[in-house]
């Protein structure tokens, strides 16, 4: 369930951001993101 | 900078847990474009680069150098925002709350039927969505079968619950009849409107031409006038059609050709697309095409009926204009007063002479007041027109030495407000607004649109007041 794995990637940005903000690792987290839900997102357009 | 990005992923996850609660399927996707807004405020946040800033000398010697008001700087840059948008029905969403997944259905099943009511809710110039309106069509239908029924059960307990059950059945039936037919309805009325309109909008049209305004901004102009609403939803549509969705002027106007119910229209607008299509000259056009459609309705005047139509239909518009008052309210509870003692104690003799006496009452000063509006309208719009045409002779408001009866005061104000340094669009805006009166209103707006455009406002202005001068003129001879 792509959701899912949506709110875990959410979480480790949080994580991230706590311990080390690593600009590179949040921006490749976000757009794995965006990718999934562009992909969701064509089950229901 | 870590806190804003914090906040996106949390919103990530609290979207994430109502999407996987939510059932809906249009309330899925917004959910996912959400998730995708928080994306965007998280790639912002890295993406953000340091703004140029100048210091407050500089910025000051800039404003001077430029000669920049910062009033108007400031106003400038909070226009950016599009503040207005078409924003749905409770109703409406209530319906589609519940109805939404059937209507799509049914417009999967019934695919002519849902495509007509398209057309007609586009002609009919009703502002819904034809999914929205077929979900309150099946909603409302459903209620009053409900609602119908348990009435009827009520009703006739006493004979049969078969005739309480068929209650419901036949408002259910009756109200979806009601809601296919409506913008059918709609349709011919605006329909009717137009067609009535329809000198005036191309002598209107031809005034905004004549002031060398060409192709979009003659639309934009025309959206401004405060008569014909439904040539306004037209004009709304060209303007919308080329500066949202890009299209050419020919194109946009084709488009909205063929949702315009009146032939007439459709065909001017046709015309027109053709005439800019070719780069013929639109301005002569325009006023051949008004000098022989002004021609042929002063012969149409001649029909006595007509007249007294338009007479009422324009003094229907100036009592909506009319404000309530105390002494309205005074009058209706004396009319009602003489109505409930007329109703318990005279006898037949008298009954009718005094009920019609207190409807008299009731209405009197209502009627007195629409009479007095209609007068001050007349003269405050021949005074107008007069100092319009000493505008144009003058081209400067300082130069005015005239006085204009009733208009004089407001008149004043005016000159004395471009005197003290108001801009020009303000202050005309402001004369506009003081007069109440709907053609002074519609002649400035048009004719300040115009001069966004680079028209000369006071040749504008006496064009445009002019041709509505001409409708006012024509539709109340009687």
């Amino acid at each position: 369930m792509s959701i899912a794995v949506i709110k875990q990637q959410a979480q480790a940005i949080i994580d991230i951001s706590y311990k080390e903000n690593d600009k590179d690792t949040i921006l490749h987290l976000a757009k794995t993101i965006k990718d999934k839900v562009l992909e969701e997102r064509k089950k229901y357009v | 900078m870590s806190e804003q990005i914090k906040d996106a992923a949390n919103n990530i996850i609290r979207i994430g847990d109502k999407f996987e609660k939510e059932t809906f399927r249009y309330r899925k996707l917004f959910l996912l474009n959400q998730i995708l807004l928080e994306i965007e405020k998280i790639e912002n946040v890295f993406a953000k680069k340091k703004e140029h800033t100048v210091s407050w000398t500089e910025r000051k010697r800039l404003l001077r150098e430029l000669r920049i008001d910062p009033v108007h700087l400031e106003e400038a840059m909070e226009h950016k925002d599009i503040k207005e948008f078409y924003n749905g029905s409770m109703y409406g969403k209530i319906a589609n709350f519940f109805f939404e997944p059937i209507t799509k259905k049914v417009m999967h099943i019934f695919p002519q039927f849902t495509d007509r009511m398209h057309q007609q809710l586009m002609s009919s110039g009703m502002q819904i969505l034809s999914n929205t309106y077929l979900s309150m069509l099946l909603f409302t239908s459903f209620l009053l079968l409900f609602v119908g029924s348990s009435l009827g059960v009520v009703i006739f307990y006493a004979t049969s619950y078969a005739a309480g059950f068929f209650l419901g059945f036949v408002l259910a039936i009756i109200s979806m009849l009601a809601f296919s037919l409506y913008p059918v309805y709609a349709t011919m009325q605006r329909k009717k409107d137009l067609k009535k309109e329809y000198p005036f909008i191309v002598t209107h049209l031809a005034a905004i031409a004549s002031t060398d305004i060409r192709s979009l901004p003659m639309f934009k102009a025309l959206m401004k006038t405060k008569y014909s609403k439904s040539i306004l939803l037209d004009a709304n549509r060209v303007v919308n059609y080329v500066t949202i969705f890009g299209y050419s002027l020919p194109d946009s106007l084709k488009m909205t050709a063929a949702n315009v119910p009146a032939k007439e229209i459709c065909d001017l607008l046709i015309e027109l697309a053709q005439k800019i299509d070719a780069g013929e000259d639109v301005k002569s056009y325009l006023n051949r095409k008004a000098r022989t459609l002004i021609a042929k309705y002063r012969t149409k005047k001649a029909q006595k009926v007509l007249g007294y139509t338009n007479a009422y239909r324009e003094t229907a518009t100036v009592m909506k204009q009319l404000h309530f008052k105390g002494i309205y309210g005074l009058a209706i509870l004396i009319a009602t007063s003489i109505i409930v003692l007329d109703i318990l104690y005279l006898t037949n003799g008298i009954f009718l002479p005094v009920l019609i006496g207190a409807v008299c009452i009731g209405w009197s000063p209502v009627v007195i007041d629409t009479y007095r509006s209609f007068e001050k309208n007349r003269k405050m719009e021949v005074e107008f027109f007069h100092f319009v045409h000493d505008l144009k002779k003058t081209q400067s408001l300082l130069k005015i030495t005239k006085t204009y009866g009733t208009l004089d005061h407001y008149v004043k104000k005016l000159i004395n407000q471009y005197r003290i340094s108001i801009p020009l669009e303000q202050a005309m805006e402001t004369f506009a607004l003081d007069t109440e009166n709907m053609l002074i209103q519609g002649a400035v707006a048009t004719a300040l649109e115009t001069k966004k455009h680079g028209a000369n406002i006071f040749d504008a202005l006496d064009q445009v007041t002019t041709s509505k001068m001409t409708r006012h003129v024509l539709i109340l001879r009687v």
